[in-house]
């Protein structure tokens, strides 16, 4: 158990913090929703209600979005871009999907390496894009979430305050869905581009996310 | 890894479901249809009874009578509902005279604003009552 723990403290510490901070994001969404409702002339909802809402449902789902297109636009990204001196970016000259050889695919394939890397063909090519793929998926889903989501909190805002609902065509031409939508992009691009440029230049003690301490700034693709 | 996937299909299917419009329609058209009717008749008690909380208290606040003598009855127009949408708790319903918007409560839907009619792009409708 204890080396269970050890083994996957990283997903496991970023799960329990996730829950946590879902359930806090849902204790004050409530309270703040209470708020509304009674300024509104409405009747206040229970949590549970509160958590099936689309009003709790948007305010997730929009963040979700925007952090699965930022892991897919860097997964892909870094395929291809690089950024001399930061641990985030591959050399200058391996720019690209690289060799087979480097890839460990189909005759450089190890005897450990996943099933799906040796087979070639369809499975291969599928396998050698999944985490990419799965993030744009989960961008898609998200995003598509959010829409549906945002037009129902929205048409709410809309009747409440005595003004005509609208459709989801409508809707995702509106400020209230591209305001939602780059408020959390934004965000993220900016997190992304910090951690790319400051680690050239900074460093955290015996973080992978970051170069050794003592490696120089010029030094790209190097963690410790 | 699969389980992973599987778990976050389901959550983002959970998502997408919740963001759909709930039922209540026919609840909400229940509500709409029986001002209406109150209001053509003169029956100014019943329409109040639909009426939700704070714009009959707003009625009688600004006319400085009880709502059952407050409401103006006589420039409500009857009509046939031709759409109702339910959205989140609020109800649009659209009659072939104006429009009326609702509000959902514990014990029924009941009515926020009645005898509406657009007042122009991005405004609020203009209401007899509650407006």
């Amino acid at each position: 158990m204890r080396r269970f723990l050890r083994d996957n403290g990283l997903s496991l510490v970023f799960g329990a913090l996730f829950l946590a901070a879902l359930v806090g994001q849902a204790i004050a969404g409530h309270a703040d929703f209470n708020n509304r409702q009674l300024a509104s002339g409405a009747q206040p909802e229970p949590f549970l209600s509160f958590v099936a809402s689309s009003d709790f449902v948007v305010d997730v789902a929009e963040n979700w979005q925007s952090e699965y297109l930022q892991f897919f636009l860097f997964i892909y990204g870094t395929v291809w871009l690089v950024q001399r001196g930061s641990p985030e970016s591959k050399q200058p000259h391996e720019a690209g999907a690289e060799s087979d050889e480097q890839q460990q695919l189909g005759r450089y394939a190890t005897r450990e390496s996943p099933h799906w890397a040796k087979t070639g063909g369809w499975r291969t090519m599928l396998f050698s894009s999944s985490l990419g793929l799965l993030m744009a998926g989960l961008f898609v889903v998200s995003w598509l979430a959010q829409s549906i989501a945002g037009l129902s909190a929205y048409n709410a805002d809309q009747l409440a305050g005595h003004e005509a609902a609208v459709g989801w065509f409508t809707y995702l031409g509106s400020a209230d869905f591209w305001n939602r939508t780059l408020q959390n992009w934004q965000s993220e691009f900016l997190a992304i581009g910090s951690m790319v440029v400051f680690s050239i230049y900074l460093r955290q003690r015996g973080s992978p996310e970051s170069k050794p301490v003592g490696a120089p700034h010029v030094v790209t693709e190097e963690s410790g | 890894m699969r389980l992973l996937v599987t778990a976050g299909g389901l959550v983002l299917c959970g998502l997408l479901l919740a963001g759909c419009t709930g039922p209540g329609e026919p609840d909400a058209r229940r509500a709409a249809t029986g001002f209406l009717d109150a209001a053509e008749r003169g029956d100014r008690e019943a329409a109040c009874a639909l009426l939700a909380p704070r714009t009959s208290a707003d009625l009688s606040t600004s006319e400085g009578q009880p709502c059952a003598e407050a409401l103006p009855a006589d420039r409500i127009q009857p009509g046939t509902v031709r759409s109702v949408q339910v959205w989140s708790g609020r109800a649009q319903v659209d009659t072939d005279a104006n429009t009326m918007f609702l509000t959902e409560f514990d014990d029924g839907w009941r009515v926020s604003a009645a005898g509406c009619t657009p007042a122009g792009e991005s405004e609020p409708y203009r209401c007899v009552v509650g407006g």
